[in-house]
């Protein structure tokens, strides 16, 4: 996953500029590099610390309640416990989001709506497990109906046990995943 | 009428704004108060615990496992097995400190933990023990511990000798005839 | 006042030999079983000539030592008697078939259904015998019978295998293990019936309908599920609910869990209302196995269920306003914030704040902290007070009204035909409360009004539940003048073995009548545990509600009922 997903890489016009040549030689070589090259400098440099450095700080995370931790997310992100503090806000789009929470149990139905919503999240995106159901299937991990390892299908970052957690969990389950980002060491390697 | 009432309507969060009440719990400074009663992280008192695994055997979620630990109390815990517990499944339900004989299991009002891997949340004895004996007094408890047995099958011995004597005082005089 | 006595002779006169076996527990609880034939024709008799108006749900229980099942149904009425008739029909194991009673009872539809895909008893004459609960892979698998092997040793983890498409979406199939192919649990027939999508694009009849849809991931909904509206313009033509993205199985995990253990999956049935949902379980073994709680436990348990309500209607009613304002609503913050108050003083008793695991058999798990009777007086008059600016708040305000009134009412008559209980039918006049019909603890002793509405439109919903909580308030008050010291647990031992017998509780959840049926078969584990839960019946009444709204009073009609998925999904 380079940075070329997030930001459109132009690539016709690449592969055009990579056929100029000047005094016989490649222009890419010669004269200014390709849109490659340059985020392969940005990959090396401290400019992706300062974009993970804003990533960290805005971390949009979708309202998608599934069980009890659903309910201790309406009090994590209203008045009470203060999201919005960290940079995390409440959506209610998975358009518009950047961090997954698995606030529950994962069924049989419920398994390919939620990988929609993951998938129609933007890139880059985070996944954190909160909730004994939403890492083992909790209480009901040997139910006929419930996925267990929902590690299996998304890259979960942050495990956060309780049942359900406190909101001061989900805070501390946020600041875990903006150490992630920022030491570079989240699953996704952004 | 209406614009009486829309202004009534703005008055509540002004007043609510002006009142100076603390709303926000600032967590990462400052941790909530919590009650007595909070049903934490658990935590072992690793000296008085027996090692019984009933704890393991109410657990809804099987989430307990007993596994060998070396701090601990072996006069009492002579297997040395002491609850290992996956937070992964836990659901802090309180029925394994419930279930406790010796009440060493306990929960705390300790609530915050996150792990970057699953494996991260499955947390042994070492973790749990809130109290554990050093390496040196281990040592000197098994030491006490062996002398102890050694006392008891000593003890046993002499038991079984004397009874021994007693039932077949018969058997050792003819042994000794024979001998003789 | 009828008798539980009085109804069976009543039947057993006008049916002769219908009764095959009867058990009159008290003047409350009548159990029959009934010849399946005449069940029919008993129920009509019941409906018309006693007053048995309200069908509270039915149970299917697999026998399969006799190798028969059946199908309980359970009845009562709105207030002209307390008479719950619990009526058992038989049937063979092998296809097994049961008569319908959709024709008599319209709420019967959603019960039948789910006893159908999970236990496989066919319904004669049912109306949509669709799956509700399953997805379609597990069905005709049928779950809830005994011999279900996929429980517990071949369980849905780790099984899913990902399928990209052509188009690029992900799909999950679930292929059978060959453990499972050896125990025979791999769907071979899977009964024949159109899926969700084909029946809602059924109802399309010209160019200008479409279907929206609405969910399953919702953003104030505490729990998913998917409620799709055929429209013509600006207008509802038809509603379609699909519910089990969060289906659990906790009645068929309760099955393999001790008595104890069960407790704690009561309280993750329905989050905001688990103490509740604790007593009924409670209440239900504590019933087969006779035990008498103390009066000190009794206090403590009316105190915190009383708590509990007041923070279920808190977040329920702000659910309500973000669903029609937006999340940036103000009293969405100011209920929040006080429900926080209300959760302190419960999780200073329980030490949780949601999931409490508290009520015990013949007793609580521990004792009131010192000084909670102080806090209590101190949060309590500040309660009362905000509760009583709300109602000022929603009372005077003209654009709520205008938005809310008359918007998905409900008349009495047809409240009580289609089995909604708890705030939903008092909104529309029927003071039907189960602590005054059918009342348990110390509620007898206890002063409270039973608040209803008027109109039953969505204003006279959120209006009923913010009168309630004052009401609540008021029975904590009386709690605690009158609690005095004592034992908090019964000094009988409770054995882990509990004797053979079956109970039928009730209590008044927040959300309604919640009603378990527990069975014992004389093991360390129940035999059957079947919920009756209050939104489940709620939730059955949100489709024909709907027909004929616009689109914008749709949200505003579904958010008044005050959800929560979870339950009803269990």
């Amino acid at each position: 996953m380079g940075i070329s997903d997030v930001i459109p890489v132009p690539v016709a016009i690449d592969e055009e500029i990579e056929k100029w040549t000047i005094f016989g030689r490649p222009v890419a070589e010669v004269w200014f590099t390709t849109t490659e090259k340059i985020h392969q400098i940005i990959e090396m440099g401290p400019i992706k610390n300062i974009f993970n450095w804003g990533r960290k700080n805005s971390v949009y995370f979708l309202m998608q309640p599934m069980g009890c931790c659903g309910v201790e997310m309406f009090v994590f992100g209203a008045a009470p416990y203060d999201s919005d503090r960290f940079g995390c806000i409440p959506r209610n789009t998975p358009r518009q989001t950047d961090v997954m929470i698995i606030s529950g149990y994962l069924t049989r139905k419920y398994l390919p709506v939620f990988k929609n919503l993951w998938e129609q999240m933007p890139e880059p995106k985070w996944c954190i497990a909160i909730g004994e159901c939403a890492i083992s299937g909790g209480p009901f991990y040997d139910s006929y109906n419930i996925i267990q390892n929902t590690g299996d299908y998304f890259p979960i970052d942050v495990f956060i046990p309780g049942c359900p957690p406190r909101p001061e969990q989900f805070l501390e389950g946020l600041i875990n995943l903006q150490e992630k980002i920022k030491q570079r060491k989240d699953k996704r390697d952004y | 009428m209406l614009k009486r009432m829309m202004i009534k309507n703005f008055s509540w969060p002004l007043k609510t704004a002006t009142q100076e009440i603390e709303i926000t719990r600032l967590y990462p400074e400052r941790m909530m108060e919590l009650p007595a009663a909070e049903r934490g992280i658990h935590e072992l008192d690793a000296t008085i615990c027996i090692g019984c695994g009933s704890c393991a055997r109410v657990c809804p979620n099987s989430c307990i496992e007993m596994v060998h630990y070396k701090f601990g109390n072996p006069l009492k815990n002579k297997k040395m097995q002491f609850p290992q517990i996956d937070f992964g499944r836990c659901m802090f339900c309180g029925l394994c400190v419930d279930e406790c004989p010796v009440e060493c299991l306990k929960m705390g009002k300790k609530v915050v933990m996150a792990g970057w891997e699953r494996k991260d949340i499955v947390k042994g004895p070492e973790f749990l023990a809130t109290k554990k004996f050093s390496a040196k007094e281990v040592s000197d408890l098994e030491a006490e511990a062996k002398r102890i047995a050694a006392e008891k099958a000593a003890a046993k011995k002499t038991a079984a000798k004397e009874g021994g004597a007693k039932e077949g005082a018969a058997k050792k005089s003819a042994k000794e005839g024979g001998a003789a | 006042m009828t008798t539980a006595s009085e109804v069976l002779s009543s039947i057993q006169s006008a049916f002769p030999g219908a009764v095959l076996d009867s058990r009159v527990e008290s003047d409350r609880r009548l159990w029959a079983t009934i010849d399946a034939k005449t069940i029919l024709d008993v129920c009509k008799h019941l409906s018309s000539k006693l007053n048995f108006d309200h069908y509270s749900g039915a149970a299917g229980v697999d026998w399969i030592a006799r190798k028969e099942m059946e199908v309980v149904e359970i009845m009562a009425s709105h207030g002209a008697h307390q008479v719950v008739a619990m009526l058992k029909v038989k049937t063979h194991r092998e296809s097994p078939s049961a008569k319908s009673l959709t024709g008599l009872y319209w709420n019967a539809n959603w019960y039948e259904r789910e006893i159908w895909e999970m236990l496989g008893i066919n319904f004669e004459g049912h109306p949509e015998l669709y799956p509700l609960l399953l997805s379609d892979g597990l069905m005709g698998a049928w779950p809830w019978r005994k011999d279900y092997k996929g429980y517990p040793d071949l369980t849905t983890g780790e099984r899913a295998v990902a399928i990209t498409t052509p188009e690029g979406y992900t799909e999950y199939r679930f292929p059978p293990t060959p453990a499972e192919i050896e125990a025979g649990t791999v769907v071979v027939e899977r009964p024949k019936y159109p899926s969700f999508r084909e029946r809602e694009e059924k109802e399309i009849k010209s160019d200008s309908e479409m279907i929206m849809h609405l969910g399953p991931q919702h953003a104030m909904v505490p729990g998913p599920f998917l409620l799709d509206i055929l429209v013509e313009g600006e207008r509802v033509k038809k509603a379609f609910l699909d519910l089990g993205y969060i289906h659990k199985g906790i009645e068929k995990i309760m099955e393999n869990r001790t008595w104890l253990q069960g407790i704690t999956y009561t309280d993750r049935m329905c989050y905001v209302a688990s103490l509740s949902n604790n007593e009924c379980y409670c209440g239900a073994v504590e019933k087969i196995l006779g035990l008498e709680v103390p009066e000190r436990a009794q206090y403590i348990r009316v105190i915190l269920e009383e708590l509990s309500r007041i923070q279920s209607h808190l977040i329920g009613t702000g659910e309500f306003l973000t669903l029609i304002a937006g999340v940036g609503y103000a009293p969405w913050q100011y209920m929040i914030m006080d429900r926080e108050k209300i959760i302190s003083l419960i999780e200073s008793v329980t030490g949780a704040r949601l999931t409490h695991t508290f009520v015990r058999f013949g007793g609580v798990r521990n004792d009131l902290p010192e000084g909670f009777a102080e806090q209590c007086k101190k949060v309590l008059p500040y309660m009362k007070s905000r509760t009583e600016e709300f109602i000022e708040l929603f009372a005077q305000d003209p654009i709520y009204h205008a938005r809310m009134e008359n918007i998905g009412s409900i008349s009495p008559e047809t409240g009580k035909r289609m089995g909604c209980s708890g705030p939903v039918l008092r909104a529309t006049g029927v003071a039907y409360d189960m602590r005054k019909e059918d009342p348990i603890l110390v509620y007898p002793d206890l002063d409270f009004k039973v608040i209803t509405g008027t109109r039953g439109d969505s204003a006279d919903r959120i209006d009923v539940r913010l009168r309630e909580m004052l009401e609540s308030i008021h029975i904590i008050e009386q709690c605690l003048d009158r609690i005095h010291s004592g034992p908090i647990k019964t000094e009988a031992k409770i054995p882990k073995k509990v004797p053979a017998g079956e109970a039928y509780y009730r209590v008044e959840d927040p959300r309604g009548e919640m009603g378990m049926y527990v069975i014992s078969d004389g093991g360390d584990k129940p035999y059957r545990v079947k919920v009756r839960g209050p939104f489940y019946a709620t939730f059955q009444t949100l489709t024909p509600l709907l027909e004929g709204v616009y689109i914008a009073d749709a949200v505003a009609i579904a958010g008044s009922m005050d959800g929560c998925p979870s339950e009803a999904d269990r």
